[in-house]
């Protein structure tokens, strides 16, 4: 998975998948494929709602000390 | 023959005539242009009224409100309007005129009409709000998008309230455990520094305006204090054209301000602009989850099916396989039938022999010779002979 995407572009290819596994365009070869994309596609969105980003953190402290 | 009089019996005359010709009371409008509260709790203050156009003043009186009104007044007042009563605030009282021989012409306050002043202020903001529409930009941190999930929080509060505290706590302690990152950009939540006060901090945060998804404005207290500090022009205008969603939450039960107006989101008090925030998220949460099972259920569905074909081909196949026995069985009924319609057993059994000599098949007579022995063969057996002639 790209490092640099973004949280709407992860629900939007989550959603895509969905789409497509649903539409029944998936190849039942490439099922798992896609199932593992999608899993990583979600832990990836949940760590962005559940776990501190401590990149996010110290960016946010400096603004705030140089006031 | 002049006869002066002192100037205390000119006064005391002046008193007389003042209490004989104006005995009622009267409700008179103005503007408070000064309020002093002592010690003692009595309130003296001066009333003035401008000339709208010129903005000149062209009246003016000094009044007095005694402890024992005004203890109740002044409770009532800020009740009613959510407004301290101070200088320049437009009123409605109900007065007394009276001439004390030292201290001159005076207003005895002994009633108020809050509504005026409320009707007053009400006016003062919708003008200001017509303006921003005028303008075109009332509604434009309305048309902003409000992010997907406002984890990056930008505060502007007063360090010491307690309604930062309270939505700090609201916010971290989530009962979902999702992730948010306030900070504070103090300015003071009351008096007249306000104005300039939020406009710096939010000069503060458009510095970096990347770094934050969404502006919280808080302060805590409820409708007992003075609100018309956040009813100006420029911090309505700086907060309409700020780039990022506003969401006020200035405590107060009463309409809005002119703040709240041009504000992405209002609502009430600190702890409901967390609740905002947190609920926000938790839809996000939600739909991240339906996505999931979403695609569980997609995935399942779709090996469901792939059995379902392959049960349909097992069932199929016997039948199948049935079905081209049966096939073949035919033909070979058919074969066997020509074969057993061209055996030597059946065209013997039709009444044609095999002759044989020496083992080998005899198909001319010129394959014999007198004496020789022959095997005929018949349906049902066999007869031995011996030539009698030569051909």
């Amino acid at each position: 998975m790209n490092k640099n995407v973004t949280y709407n572009e992860a629900v939007g290819r989550l959603e895509e998948i969905m789409n497509h596994i649903q539409g029944g365009g998936v190849d039942i070869d490439k099922l798992t494929e896609e199932l593992s994309e999608a899993q990583e596609l979600i832990a990836f969105c949940r760590s962005r709602l559940f776990k501190v980003d401590e990149d996010v953190k110290r960016i946010l402290d400096s603004l705030s000390d140089a006031l | 023959m002049i006869e002066p009089i002192t100037l205390y019996s000119l006064n005391k005359l002046v008193r007389g005539a003042i209490a004989e010709a104006m005995p009622s009371s009267y409700w008179v409008t103005g503007e408070l242009s000064e309020v002093r509260e002592t010690t003692a709790g009595h309130c003296y203050i001066e009333l003035i009224e401008r000339d709208e156009k010129a903005a000149t003043i062209v009246a003016k009186a000094r009044g007095t409100i005694w402890a024992r009104t005004y203890s109740l007044l002044r409770p009532y007042f800020l009740e009613q309007t959510g407004q301290r009563f101070a200088a320049g605030l437009k009123v409605l009282l109900k007065v007394t005129v009276e001439f004390h021989e030292l201290y001159g012409y005076s207003l005895y306050v002994s009633d108020i009409e809050p509504a005026f002043t409320l009707g007053d202020m009400a006016r003062r903001r919708q003008m200001i709000i017509n303006r921003l529409s005028e303008e075109g930009v009332i509604d434009l941190n309305k048309e902003l998008p409000f992010p997907t999930l406002p984890q990056r929080v930008a505060v502007i509060s007063s360090s010491f309230a307690a309604g930062y505290g309270d939505f700090c706590d609201q916010l971290m302690n989530n009962p979902y455990g999702f992730v948010f990152y306030p900070h504070l950009f103090a300015a003071p939540m009351q008096g007249d520094k306000v104005e300039s006060g939020i406009i710096a901090a939010l000069d503060r945060i458009a510095r970096n305006v990347d770094s934050w998804d969404v502006v919280v404005i808080i302060r805590g207290g409820g409708a007992t204090s003075d609100l018309s500090c956040f009813d100006t022009y420029n911090l309505a205008n700086n907060c309409a054209q700020f780039p990022l969603p506003i969401i006020t939450g200035i405590g107060h039960q009463r309409d809005d301000t002119v703040l709240d107006a041009v504000a992405h989101t209002r609502v009430k008090t600190p702890t409901a602009a967390a609740e905002l925030l947190i609920h926000t998220v938790a839809r996000e949460a939600a739909l991240l989850d339906t996505l999931g099972s979403g695609i569980v259920e997609a995935v399942r569905q779709r090996i469901s099916e792939q059995n379902t074909r392959l049960q349909g081909i097992v069932q199929r196949l016997p039948i199948a396989a049935a079905l081209f026995l049966q096939k073949q069985h035919h033909r070979l009924d058919l074969w066997q039938q020509q074969a057993e319609a061209a055996s030597p057993q059946r065209i013997l059994s039709l009444g044609y022999s095999l002759t044989t000599c020496d083992g080998r098949v005899v198909r001319s007579v010129g394959d014999l010779r007198s004496g020789q022995r022959i095997v005929t063969q018949l349906a049902d057996g066999k007869i031995i002979s011996t030539v009698d002639n030569d051909n």
